[in-house]
């Protein structure tokens, strides 16, 4: 049996949820602001209409903002992922036997194997309607023999934003496939990269019909499998696998930038060891563990009247672990090195790679790993995980991560946590 | 070997109600959330003649039809509002509980949805968890 893939992909996904939780905002321009309210992440269809892209920063649009009667909003990833959790919970049940992969927090396929191909178009459409009326969040639905393929649908679905918010390639004839494949570039179909598609233009594959019609040996001798896989993905032959289990990362990364400039080595200390601390979090959240670390600090690009000055540094733990505090001695001797005093430093951020099941402990030889405090360490942190997902996040923490933690960059336009807690709920007059 | 160290053995006549027991009832039967589900907080007096009070926990669904009858949580363009609906022929009309909220009638000009049903209201009684529920005080 063939397969059928969905791919479901919610439209300006940010934006949408903040809409859901402030009425009044309907016909309204909405984005949503970085992590440090640095610059624009998301912004919905009438933003960009009036000219806001991804990734201006908050100053480049004041004017915009004041012209326009722009709603901005701070990133809330609290009620961000809520929402997301709610689509996904519906979406498994449009899967066959629930196989259904998360692909990011706005996008996931499913398996419709059990949908005859003739009736995908309105089996999109009831998906559309079921996660609009139990979320209030709109997506579009792309249907394909393959990821790729499928990918490609809800691309298409993009470029025709009055309709009904459905494509299926499935059930297309060949030359209504080739017409469509025709007018996409490479460079927009899933994994293909900057690099790759300069690769492929220059041998004069310009649009997804050409790599379609491309001989996938030849792609081979300069893209290798995975550029052959490609190929076949977009002829329908499923190459790549629904990742139902989620893929534990291979690596975590916490990087912020300051709410002002930080001078001394203290508070960078201070920084590193908070997102050493957060990134240890996503470590136990997916029950692993880290041995390598990597620190960088770096002054503000911007600013050119300040002299500037970026470094990075890295080791090697004797063990893995996920306990923050046997990070923080290996951060505070790696910044030691690489901290240079008489500038403005304006970001730095954590790297934890090696990344190994937690199941798998390992002693090392120097003696310094202890099993008995190792499970003493895995009950602290299990007792501070489950009381700060409780009654907020950071309600515990461990004193090198600062207490006042003033550096931190303010977020202005923060929405409440509406689903997380009872203090703040949503208000209904 | 230690005769203390053997499991003790329950003799005696065995409970009449042994095999007739159920699960107590769990208040999360009634209230089980799910996609659908929030809940929300009444800030003000629209729906007081319904025995609906300021800072009441209100549990919703945006999982059901609205009818007749219902009270809902509209969005309008000035926020969500506590509302009865009633319907008579075509028309919908959203009623306040309270003599300073007119009834709206929603016409095809009315930016309105329904944005929540409501399935129980949860009126906090005593200090204790009236202060569970505050919102926190921002520094």
């Amino acid at each position: 049996m063939r397969t059928l893939i969905a791919h479901i992909d919610c439209a300006s996904f940010y934006c949408s949820v903040e809409r859901v939780f402030h009425a009044g905002l309907q016909g309204r321009p909405v984005v949503v602001l970085s992590n440090g309210d640095g610059c624009v992440v998301a912004c919905s269809e009438e933003a960009k209409a009036i000219g806001v892209v991804r990734g201006i920063p908050l100053f480049r649009i004041r004017r915009l903002i004041e012209e326009h009667n722009i709603a901005v909003y701070s990133s809330n990833y609290v009620i961000y992922q809520d929402v997301s959790d709610r689509i996904m919970a519906l979406l498994a049940t449009f899967a066959r036997d629930g196989r259904r992969e998360i692909y990011s927090i706005d996008e996931a396929f499913i398996d419709v194997s059990h949908i005859a191909p003739d009736q995908l178009l309105d089996y999109g459409r009831t998906i559309i309607a079921r996660v609009l009326r139990v979320t209030g969040i709109p997506v579009r639905v792309g249907f394909g023999l393959s990821k790729t393929q499928a990918k490609l649908a809800t691309h298409l679905v993009k470029r025709d934003p009055g309709g009904p918010g459905v494509v299926d390639l499935v059930s297309m004839t060949p030359e209504a496939l080739a017409a469509a494949l025709d007018t996409i570039g490479v460079e927009d179909i899933w994994n293909v990269g900057k690099k790759t598609s300069a690769k492929l233009q220059i041998r004069k594959i310009i649009s997804a019909k050409d790599l379609h019609d491309a001989d996938p040996h030849w792609i081979r001798r300069f893209l290798h499998v995975v550029g052959e896989r490609i190929v076949l993905e977009l002829r329908g032959t499923a190459c790549l696998r629904l990742e139902v289990t989620p893929k534990p990362k291979k690596a975590v990364m916490v990087a912020r930038s300051f709410g002002r400039n930080v001078e001394s080595g203290e508070e960078l200390s201070e920084a590193l060891c908070h997102y050493a601390a957060l990134a240890t979090a996503k470590l136990r959240h997916q029950a692993s563990t880290a041995r390598f670390l990597s620190i960088y600090i770096h002054t503000n690009p911007f600013d050119e009247s300040a002299p500037q000055y970026a470094n990075s540094a890295s080791t090697t733990l004797l063990f893995h672990s996920n306990y923050p505090p046997d990070f923080f001695p290996a951060i505070n001797e790696l910044l030691g090195d690489i901290y240079r005093t008489g500038y403005h430093y304006k970001r730095a951020g954590v790297f934890l790679s090696d990344i190994r099941p937690t199941a798998v402990t390992q002693a090392d030889l120097f003696g310094t790993f202890s099993t008995e405090g190792h499970e003493r360490k895995r009950r602290l942190m299990q007792a501070i995980d489950a009381i700060n997902e409780r009654i907020g996040r950071d309600s515990v923490w461990f004193l090198a991560q600062g207490v006042t933690r003033d550096w931190q960059s303010r977020q202005l336009y923060l929405s409440r946590r509406y689903t997380s807690q009872w203090g703040e709920l949503l208000s209904v007059q | 070997m230690d005769l203390s160290r053997l499991p003790g053995i329950s003799a005696g006549f065995p409970s009449p109600g042994e095999l007739h027991a159920e699960s107590r009832l769990d208040v999360n039967d009634l209230l089980r959330p799910d996609e659908a589900t929030y809940f929300l907080r009444v800030d003000g007096h629209s729906m007081e003649n319904a025995c609906i009070s300021d800072g009441d926990i209100l549990f919703v669904t945006r999982d059901l039809s609205p009818i007749h009858g219902d009270l809902i949580v509209a969005r309008l363009r000035e926020g969500l509002a506590l509302r009865q609906l009633q319907v008579f022929d075509a028309h919908l009309i959203l009623e306040a509980g309270h003599p300073d909220y007119a009834p709206i009638l929603v016409t095809a000009e009315t930016d309105y949805e329904c944005w929540a049903v409501v399935l129980f209201v949860i009126s906090p009684r005593h200090a204790v968890t009236r202060s569970r529920l505050a919102r926190p005080q921002k520094a």
